[in-house]
């Protein structure tokens, strides 16, 4: 080769009229032809772009490198207009994962083929239809289970604002699966939605109680109690649907109006802190 | 590995290999020798700099993810333009075009990536290759720029200039035409 790319160099007067704009194009080509294969005249350059410009291309280079890739549920929360680090946090909540509606839809497959059976297997669904929403809430913020815990902590959200919205979140797609599924039970209408009211008043209550105990210990008492005052309906009348009756109705709808107010008034307070240290 | 004796650097090439393993620092240390240049290039042909930003980071997240495509071949710093120059075009195709001011007699700020151009091109200063494109109208010398010297085909330089693609071809005749009389 008679012509060395390396061989010349553009002299630091050039460098500089180049960086400033202000050479003839035929000029100006020929630097910037040079500069691809000339290491030293790249760092001769280099001075002429301001250090803070740099540094804030850098940061939002490294930014962009060091965020974990989005989940195909924050993908469609993005694409719904959810501002991304409500969608990063709601796409983080552990029971929004395929693995636990994937886990709810089996619950669910079970419930439905006992329901096959009768009146009786019809009120295991109806029986377990509130618990699923109410296991969600539970793991949905935690230590235990939440892989953003420590994010969670330092995000610029209240706790009450955050356990709201996973709340809303999980209400929605566990409540989404339970209503398809009831849509297959062998029941009249009446029946196959006497879950609904229930599954609102267990998860309230176990929001309202996880102000002072742990979601999960919050949840456990309240499904026991549940469970508990369905089968002794069960009991105590002889009746499959006891449980599910005018009385048993009201009772959840007034469990739920009583929570909704004693979150509220929290909320107005912003006293709201739940409990999430052992 | 190739290790400069005298300071202990990696050579671009090892640095791109080591960004295929996940190297950090090594992406650090590209930006640190290609973002500066990369910056003043494009920026004679988009003169808004929030774009020129937007693009070089785009371009470092690029051969970040990227780094594995890279041929192994030729210079680092081709491979870094090659993606910048088309990263710059789809933030163009991005923005409505009054928002771009392609900065007049910068149009024709001339470059390339093939080296036996760029020998030639080395001689057009004290040439009378370079009178003869300093005089090619601004038009024309869009248009050479950005097909010849920075490797673009006529669609991505119509894009470029905001010019059909046939556009493109026939300035093209028209700017040999004239260096081939100016040289006659």
């Amino acid at each position: 080769m008679s012509a060395e790319p390396t061989a010349w160099h553009a002299d630091t007067a050039t460098l500089s009229r180049y960086a400033r704009d202000d050479l003839a194009p035929a000029a100006a080509a020929s630097v910037e032809a040079h500069l691809l294969a000339c290491a030293r005249c790249r760092a001769g350059v280099a001075a002429a772009v301001p250090a803070p410009r740099l540094d804030a291309i850098w940061a939002a280079v490294a930014e962009a490198v060091d965020s974990p890739r989005m989940t195909l549920t924050e993908h469609l929360l993005v694409r719904l207009r959810v501002p991304d680090h409500t969608a990063r946090l709601l796409a983080a909540t552990p029971s929004l994962t395929t693995a636990w509606l994937l886990s709810v839809t089996v619950a669910l497959v079970f419930a439905l083929l006992a329901a096959q059976s009768g009146p009786r297997g019809v009120l295991v669904f109806l029986a377990l239809a509130p618990v699923l929403p109410v296991a969600g809430v539970a793991v949905a913020y935690g230590r235990d289970t939440d892989p953003t815990y420590d994010v969670a902590l330092a995000a610029p959200y209240s706790a009450f604002r955050l356990v709201l919205l996973r709340t809303a979140a999980v209400l929605l797609t566990t409540m989404a699966l339970v209503g398809l599924a009831a849509l297959l039970l062998p029941a009249a209408p009446a029946v196959a939605g006497a879950w609904l009211l229930p599954a609102l008043a267990l998860t309230g209550t176990t929001l309202a109680l996880s102000v002072r105990v742990r979601a999960p210990a919050a949840a456990g008492a309240v499904v026991a109690l549940w469970l508990g005052a369905v089968f002794a309906a069960v009991g105590a009348t002889g009746s499959p649907y006891a449980a599910f009756g005018a009385v048993g109705q009201t009772a959840c709808l007034a469990a739920l109006l009583i929570s909704i107010a004693f979150l509220s008034g929290l909320h107005r307070q912003a006293a709201f802190d739940l409990r999430r240290e052992s | 590995m190739t290790v400069d004796a005298m300071t202990g650097e990696r050579s671009d090439p090892d640095l791109v290999a080591a960004l295929a393993d996940g190297d950090r620092s090594a992406l650090a240390e590209l930006h640190a020798r290609h973002a500066p240049w990369l910056i003043l290039r494009l920026s004679r042909r988009c003169a808004d700099p929030n774009v020129v930003d937007e693009v070089v980071q785009d371009t470092f997240v690029a051969v970040w993810k990227g780094a594995h495509r890279w041929k192994g071949d030729g210079e680092v710093a081709a491979w870094v333009w090659g993606i910048g120059i088309r990263r710059l075009l789809d933030a163009l195709r991005r923005r409505p075009r009054a928002e771009l001011v392609l900065t007049g007699a910068d149009e024709a700020a001339l470059g390339l990536a093939e080296s036996a151009e760029e020998r030639v091109l080395l001689g057009v200063e004290y040439g009378e290759l370079g009178p003869a494109l300093d005089r090619l109208s601004p038009e024309l010398r869009a248009v050479v720029q950005a097909t010849v010297l920075d490797g673009l085909t006529s669609r991505e330089a119509g894009r470029l200039l905001g010019i059909p693609s046939g556009t493109v071809k026939t300035r093209m005749m028209r700017a040999k035409a004239q260096l081939r009389e100016a040289l006659a």
